[in-house]
């Protein structure tokens, strides 16, 4: 009878909880604290595919230095048509402070780097994705296939091109994204605005010799936009939409080293369709 | 010495254990069953069955059940790893073992662990169960415990996951109460009085990861209920209520709450029977997952206040529960006239009249959604006075008449008028209302003990198209003939005269036979199926039209 009496408790605590949202109904838009500025017109013709390379990593993962030079290397040969993002997430990625030679007690894992991998099911590193885009049904690949996967997509003529311009206003900064169609586009479409930041000086094992003191680049901080993107609304050619965010930044980062990444991408595939990068600061 | 009583020991020890195995043993009982459909496709352009290219398809499962004493366990595997094409329609495909239980039933409590059935009063808020030929199951896993501290209570606890094909999927718990008081009061019970009250709570979760609206995580759900019959009378009602539950396909990701409510009432005395019945349900569909759509993920079941229709040609108009909006009822009358009278005749006459009638709820768009245009997406949708009657999506008028002659000879007969509305109830778009009038004869002559024959006639007439494949008037003829208890055979035509397309004036026909051998039917059979809709309790799915040739076995042991 007791039994049955701790069991029912139990259960009717579950089932108390019952979430009533109050209005708002929607996520609110975030208030930007400069004016919209006018955004130089677009040359269409001076717009470039651009493909984005996520390298899913971690400062205690041995493999992960490897995959970095690789990210390197493909960056060398392709300039600016690739930008690069590493994403620090999983248990290689904890801090740990004695561990070995050196101490890894810097934490680069970001609530934004978990949804990411959680959602695309990051489960070995070093793991990487180009544009989210799939190759052989798989769109997660290990750094061996990096390489040849960039090759193998096929050279087409962007359908979007991305602006960003970034002010700084005392205390925090305030980002401006405009997305201009330049084919239609059916697909429902939200954009990414991610800060990422390089010259981090901080451990990182590696299968050769550890290193106190490796240099950390493209290191994923933090989202602008929503952790999974704002919809956009625009659909065909010339169409245009400019988003607005305003953010302080972190004390810990160094604004010089800063840079943004902005996105769109398809909201049902999450197949990035054209990205572009900015230095936070002149 | 020693080695002597160890020996001793261990012999009596090893005695003791076999004599309990044997006891165990003894108490032990298996029982199962088994069952195989298969069919053999042949393409048919004219009737829409498309071309098989594994020609054979079969859906196969088996269930085996243990008890001893108050244990019990059991499992069922599934093949439909290469299903019959209803169910390849639905994705039921896959193959394993998805159902699978331990449980222990005592006289004060009861626990079952892995996967169960299990509903709350009528179900409106939580309702777990299979129907194979739906190709539904939304059994539970987790665990569930029932308690019965006193006469005439029982405590019911779930918490669990919930079967979606062949995977489980969300997160629901829940609890239900019921309360009788004539089993607690046998004066009640003494002065031909049942009266019982329940009460059921249910809560499912899901993470929120939506980029745009902020969505309840944990929604809940609750019903009250009564039950009260004195001598030939009985009534039942249901209240039922669920929070805030924005969904994306089914609902218009409103925050609506919703609520449903369903009224019982009958009365049967010697040679008459009367039930009526009374549903309202308003945005009472509740699923574990908020993308879920079609028969996936429900965890409630709002029944239907229609008839099933048995005969073949009514039964093409079946009406499927509308759980986002509808109100109605339904009433009906079973009266026998008297044997040996002279209307009723030597064995009597069973009279049975049933009527429904059921209309989508009224609602009214809430500011928000009138000033986007009629876009209720991320508001609070509509609201809708309680009584409030919208478009006419059901009606059905019903007599059969059925009367015995002599030892031989039993006639039924039958009317049916059925309106269809199959713009809402199939989603056949901007389609008009479908009105048909049945008429049937159903003849029986009995030979001996043994052998029996069988008649079906059956005539629609209607003016209207359903969908592609069925037009205007229809004729339907069944000839079945049974030598009790092991053979059965019967051939039946069902044809679309009427359709105003004439290379669609397709015949349907089937020839079928079957074969008893104690507890194993094997049944045979060769034809068309029409592209329709099924459904069972207001349950429905989609049946692509078929050709060919079907095996089915069914067995229990």
């Amino acid at each position: 009878m007791k039994k049955i009496l701790f069991l029912s408790i139990v259960i009717i605590a579950g089932i108390a909880s019952c979430d009533k949202i109050n209005k708002p109904y929607q996520v609110s838009e975030n208030i930007v604290s400069c004016d919209t500025p006018a955004f130089p017109a677009l040359n269409s013709s001076a717009v470039i595919q651009k493909y984005l390379l996520e390298d899913y990593t971690g400062h205690q993962c041995q493999n992960c230095p490897r995959a970095q030079r690789i990210a390197v290397q493909m960056k060398t040969q392709m300039g600016d048509t690739l930008l690069l993002m590493a994403v620090h997430s999983g248990t290689q990625a904890k801090p740990e402070a004695n561990n070995g030679y050196c101490s890894y007690s810097n934490d680069f894992r970001t609530d934004i780097g978990n949804r990411y991998t959680e959602k695309f099911n990051i489960s070995s590193y070093p793991t990487g994705m180009i544009s989210r885009m799939s190759f052989n049904n798989k769109q997660t690949f290990g750094d061996g296939e990096w390489a040849s996967n960039l090759n193998s997509i096929p050279r087409t003529a962007p359908n979007a091109g991305i602006q960003i311009i970034s002010i700084e206003n005392s205390e925090e900064f305030c980002i401006f994204v405009k997305t201009t169609l330049l084919s239609d586009i059916p697909e429902q479409i939200r954009l990414g605005v991610l800060l990422i930041e390089d010259n981090i000086v901080s451990p990182q094992k590696d299968k050769t010799v550890d290193s106190c003191e490796y240099v950390h680049n493209h290191v994923l901080r933090t989202s602008i936009a929503s952790i999974d993107g704002d919809n956009l609304t625009v659909s065909k050619r010339d169409d245009s939409q400019i988003k607005g965010y305003s953010f302080p930044l972190n004390q810990a980062w160094k604004k010089e080293n800063c840079h943004i990444i902005a996105f769109i991408f398809d909201s049902n595939t999450d197949e990035i369709l054209q990205v572009e990068e900015l230095k936070l600061t002149k | 010495m020693k080695k002597k009583f160890i020996l001793l020991g261990l012999f009596i020890s090893c005695g003791t254990l076999l004599i309990a195995q044997n006891n165990f043993m003894k108490n032990s009982r298996v029982s199962g069953n088994f069952q195989l459909d298969a069919q053999y496709y042949i393409p048919d352009a004219a009737m829409g069955a498309n071309t098989i290219r594994d020609k054979i398809r079969a859906n196969a499962f088996a269930n085996i059940n243990y008890t001893n004493g108050g244990f019990s366990a059991g499992l069922r595997y599934e093949f439909y790893q290469f299903p019959l094409i209803d169910f390849e329609k639905i994705h039921y495909i896959g193959h394993g073992i998805p159902h699978y239980y331990i449980g222990y039933n005592h006289e004060y409590f009861e626990v079952t662990v892995g996967s169960f059935y299990e509903q709350f009063g009528n179900g409106l808020i939580y309702r777990s169960y299979e129907n194979r030929n739906l190709g539904y199951d939304n059994a539970t896993y987790g665990i569930r415990v029932k308690g019965k501290p006193y006469k005439g209570i029982v405590i019911t606890g779930i918490w669990g996951m919930q079967r979606n094909l062949f995977v489980k999927e969300g997160q629901i718990r829940g609890i239900d109460g019921d309360i009788s008081f004539s089993e607690m009061f046998s004066k009640l019970s003494d002065n031909s009085v049942t009266l019982g009250i329940g009460g059921s709570f249910l809560s499912k979760f899901e993470v929120d990861n939506d980029p745009d609206y902020n969505l309840p995580e944990n929604v809940a759900a609750f019903a009250t209920r009564l039950n009260f019959g004195y001598k030939d009378f009985n009534l039942n009602a249901e209240y039922a209520y669920k929070f805030n539950d924005p969904l994306v396909k089914l609902n218009d990701m409103i925050y609506k709450p919703g609520e449903a409510l369903v009224v019982t009432a009958s009365y049967a005395m010697k040679g008459l029977g009367i039930y009526l019945t009374g549903l309202r349900t308003d945005n009472m569909d509740f699923r574990t997952v908020r993308t879920a759509e079609a028969n996936n993920n429900i965890i409630n079941y709002i029944p239907t206040l229609t008839r099933e229709h048995t005969y073949a040609l009514p039964a093409m108009f079946p009406y499927a529960s509308q759980a986002q909006g509808q109100i109605g009822f339904q009433a009906q009358v079973n009266y026998q006239i008297k044997k040996r009278s002279k209307i009723g005749g030597k064995y009597g006459t069973d009279i049975m009249v049933n009527y429904s009638q059921i209309h989508g709820i009224k609602q009214n768009p809430v500011e928000e959604a009138v000033n986007a245009g009629g876009d209720m997406t991320g508001t609070d949708g509509y609201t809708s006075p309680f009584f409030g009657i919208g478009k006419l999506l059901f009606q059905d008028f019903n007599i059969e008449i059925s009367r015995k002659f002599n030892s031989t000879w039993k006639l039924g007969l039958g009317y049916v008028f059925l309106l269809y509305n199959q713009d809402v109830i199939e989603g056949h778009i901007g389609q008009p209302n479908v009105l048909s009038h049945t008429a049937i004869a159903d003849l029986t002559c009995q030979i001996n003990n043994k052998h029996a024959l069988r008649l079906e006639l059956q005539h629609l007439y209607s003016k209207q198209n359903k969908g592609i494949w069925s037009s205007r008037n229809w004729l339907y003829g069944q000839l079945e003939y049974s030598i009790s208890p092991k053979w059965f055979i019967s051939v039946l035509d069902r044809w679309n005269y009427g359709n105003i397309d004439k290379t669609k004036r397709i015949h349907y026909y089937s020839v079928s036979g079957s074969f008893v051998y104690g507890t194993t039917k094997i049944t045979l059979s060769f034809g068309k199926q029409y592209e329709g809709i099924l459904c069972v309790g207001g349950v429905c799915r989609a049946v692509p039209a078929s050709y060919g040739a079907g095996l089915s076995i069914v067995s229990s042991f």
